[in-house]
């Protein structure tokens, strides 16, 4: 069942009188108990998409228009069951649709804090730093849940944060800790625990393991999966390494410029890549077991995105450039019935989908981008 | 591509120390000085015209040991040769010489450029420095060609930027080339891609190898990015806690890795391919304070595949989890309340069963036993009846309080050669590893006892 439908969301941060386009146009739904990723590099909007989900954007970005349909609402909107009351959803003003779920994009910022942490929770980058040096690390997280749950007493929480603690693989006295008697892979499995200590229904994730070392990076990962089996909750991971989006998302969002290039289930955006940039990007990263073929990398470097051309983003950098791509950036098409060399925009945000004008040259497309002269050829200052 | 060419580099014993004087406050209450051992020991040699890879975790010393080998630091103990030279007993004439020969680049190109300088001033510093080129037309064209090698070609728009105007890969490249402009034998590049865009990486690596050719060099390349040390280097030296652990050719290493720390990094790197089966590395904890790090061989807390003494009669498996239980016992980590909270029956079984547990993935762990859950069944383990009653016995002391008696109890027992002894460098097969798994002569002979996979 869908759990989050993002539509046409575009975040904008004003600089001076320019504004950046952070994010633009983007469209994708997440179905519960799954793991989405969103992976680019640096610039490209994939952190920003992630915070303005719960309004934690800097003070000068903002949700310039779309909407995040979240399958949840307010607490103070919903009736006994859980589901929001019948003349909230008729009634206009709130943004409450037929089918229960909630705009976040229109909730003001004390209504979405209703939402932070109960429904969605967010892991934030270098979780190293994100714990309060000065407040002991269980208390941290009973702060959190009696905010969320004004109901719960002091001791049931503390009860509940020692049994998180042990969840993640943290022995439970040390909650009376402070975050720097922590080693680096225990801080990140603390912050963890406090992201799950409301038992929200979508977890953000943001660059969870970049600062970590290789093997505790693996028994994060490992413990992030056995986490979204026992609680069935959604992950959102955003993430620049490609090779941890591949080990553990099930459907997968390349950005570029604010943009989505491609999307859909993971196998297919990995093994059937179907945009220029992916595969570039794949051309681009060593593995460390298979037979190495030579790295290519794509010429020039990421955009600016201070008032963009209205062209493709990635037009400047793309060995397959027609004149079509200056004119707009392209929509996401469907990537199966290109594959029939037709050129259908995808209705359906769950498929694989590419935004490329020549999706409908595939296979010349993938065969060329094997060869690294391809590449070099746009190589400019 | 590997090839025997001399030795450049030399090392034998090199140790640096941080921390080994007396402070103030440790003279006043008479304590020992407690150093941190960055690198312990070491012994290596790189040759002419290698790319020699250094991988390991944080704080295992690898940016240490790049940065002894430019003299960034003195070491503590040991010599090392650069062309057959001790670098530390050079006259001032041969020192200049060897700071032209010996370069680095360093981690972050957005740091490691001065801001206030152009392009053109940072490249042409070391020029002045060192006193080369005979003027300042000589030195500009110098500079140009220099930029130009590096991929910023024309140079001519380059020379008047400032580092601000550049991108995270252009910066790279203008520290390479200040790298490159005195024209060195040797350049130590620490993690020199990490700050970079994956789409921006592979040409500043590419760029590295075509140089490497271009100004015949030899690189020291650290890395804690296995993968690129896998596509980078003819050679690789896995380090753990100061130790060099592994060194061999890199195929090797990443194909057949010998040393169980090695096999458990590679064993955590993600695969790319989505439909790769990939074991989850089989290691415990983390690593270890390096202040006080532990006896024998480093790694033999964390250790798979840590070698029963001979008398042993049961598993491998049940030895690891036996020794575990002691180690826990003799650090005061075994939560006894907790484990008598949990569990329902008796209270040594409870003990027992929390005391033998691991945590490690699923894949590793014994039927029944679940990640998080800190309890396993001791049948499951096949236990020997004398040593069953010796844990048994420790666990009784733990439930009635008694933490000395239980410590004396588990005295003596379960010692593994891997903690008494530090293993030495040894040969097996085309590597050289620091494992007692290997015996010194034979080093094919002794397989991992009970290491299936």
């Amino acid at each position: 069942m869908t759990l989050l439908e993002v539509n046409d969301l575009s975040i904008r941060y004003d600089v001076d009188d320019q504004s950046v386009h952070a994010v633009d146009g983007v469209t994708f739904s997440m179905d519960r108990g799954e793991t989405y990723g969103l992976v680019g590099e640096s610039g490209c909007g994939k952190t920003t998409l992630g915070k303005s989900l719960v309004h934690l954007l800097d003070a000068n970005g903002r949700i310039d228009g779309g909407e995040i349909w979240l399958d949840a609402t307010l607490p103070r909107w919903e009736n006994e069951q859980g589901e929001p009351r019948r003349e909230i959803i008729e009634d206009d003003q709130y943004p409450v649709r037929e089918d229960g779920k909630t705009d976040l994009a229109q909730l003001d910022n004390e209504q979405i804090r209703d939402i932070r942490w109960r429904n969605i929770a967010l892991i934030p980058q270098s979780a190293m730093n994100a714990l309060n040096p000065v407040y002991k690390v269980g208390d941290q997280i009973i702060e959190a849940i009696r905010r969320h749950e004004p109901q719960t007493s002091v001791e049931e929480a503390d009860e509940r944060t020692r049994d998180l603690l042990e969840r993640v693989g943290i022995d439970p006295d040390r909650a009376d800790d402070y975050a720097h008697q922590f080693s680096g892979g225990m801080k990140q499995r603390a912050v963890i625990a406090m992201a799950m200590a409301c038992n929200p229904d979508l977890l953000i994730a943001d660059e969870p393991t970049t600062a970590l070392d290789v093997i505790i990076q693996d028994r994060i990962l490992d413990e992030l999966e056995e986490l979204q089996e026992e609680f069935d909750v959604s992950i959102l991971v955003v993430s620049h390494d490609i090779s941890v989006m591949a080990e553990i998302c099930d459907q997968l969002a390349v950005m570029y410029g604010g943009k989505f290039m491609e999307s859909g289930p993971k196998t297919e955006v990995f093994q059937q890549s179907s945009n220029p940039y992916t595969l570039g990007l794949k051309n681009s990263f060593p593995t460390v077991k298979e037979k190495q073929t030579d790295l290519v990398s794509i010429p020039g470097s990421p955009p600016t995105l201070l008032d963009p051309d209205p062209g493709c983003r990635f037009a400047d950098r793309c060995p397959f450039e027609i004149e079509e791509c200056g004119s707009s950036h392209p929509p996401m098409y469907d990537v199966s019935s290109a594959q029939d060399g037709q050129r259908v925009e995808a209705d359906d945000a769950m498929t694989h989908r590419s935004a490329c004008y020549r999706v409908d040259e595939l296979e010349t497309m993938r065969t060329e981008a094997t060869k690294e002269e391809t590449w070099q050829t746009t190589e400019t200052h | 591509m590997a090839n025997d060419g001399d030795p450049l580099i030399e090392l034998e014993n090199v140790s640096k120390l941080f921390g080994a004087t007396q402070g103030v406050t440790d003279q006043l209450l008479g304590r020992e000085p407690n150093p941190v051992r960055a690198v312990d020991d070491v012994s290596l040699t790189i040759n002419q015209g290698d790319i020699m890879g250094i991988a390991g975790e944080s704080g295992c010393g690898k940016t240490t040991l790049g940065k002894l080998l430019v003299r960034l630091h003195e070491p503590t103990h040991g010599t090392i040769k650069f062309d057959g030279k001790d670098i530390s007993d050079l006259s001032n004439e041969e020192e200049s010489e060897f700071r032209k020969r010996v370069q680095m680049i360093f981690q972050d190109p957005f740091e490691s450029l001065n801001p206030r300088m152009t392009v053109f001033q940072s490249v042409m510093e070391p020029l002045e420095i060192n006193d080369m080129g005979d003027s300042y037309r000589d030195r500009r064209e110098r500079v140009e060609e220099v930029l130009e090698d590096v991929g910023l070609a024309p140079a001519e728009p380059y020379l008047d930027e400032f580092p601000k105007e550049l991108s995270g890969g252009e910066r790279q490249r203008v520290a390479i080339a200040r790298a490159l402009i005195v024209n060195p034998d040797f350049v130590v590049c620490d993690e020199p891609v990490s700050m970079l865009d994956v789409s921006i990486r592979a040409g500043v690596l590419n760029l590295m190898k075509d140089l490497q050719d271009k100004y015949g060099l030899t690189y020291l390349f650290i890395s804690h990015d296995l993968s690129l040390i896998g596509y980078m280097c003819d050679r690789t030296t896995i380090m753990y806690l100061g130790d060099v652990v592994e060194q061999g050719p890199t195929t090797d290493v990443v194909q057949d890795p010998k040393h169980p720390y090695t096999k458990a990094l590679f064993d955590a790197v993600p695969e790319i391919d989505p439909e790769a089966e990939r074991h989850r590395a089989n290691v415990t904890g983390e690593v270890p304070n390096p202040r006080n790090p532990p006896s024998g061989c480093r790694f033999h807390p964390r250790c798979s595949t840590i070698i029963p003494p001979e008398d042993w009669t049961g598993s491998q498996e049940a030895f690891r989890r036996a020794f575990q239980f002691k180690r826990r016992v003799v650090a005061g980590d075994l939560d006894v309340e907790e484990a008598l909270d949990d569990a329902s029956g008796e209270p040594v079984d409870a003990v027992l069963a929390r005391g033998l547990a691991l945590d490690l993935p699923e894949e590793h762990s014994l039927p029944g036993e679940k990640s998080g859950a800190h309890s396993v069944d001791p049948s499951a383990l096949n236990l020997s009846g004398d040593v069953e009653r010796t844990l048994r016995n420790a666990a009784e002391q733990l439930v009635e309080g008694n933490h000395g008696n239980a410590k004396t109890e588990l005295d003596g027992e379960f010692v593994s050669i891997c903690e008494r002894e530090h293993p030495d460098i040894r040969t097996a097969g085309t590597r050289e590893t620091a494992c007692h798994l290997y015996g010194v002569e034979d080093a094919e002979s002794v397989a991992a006892p009970g290491a299936s996979d």
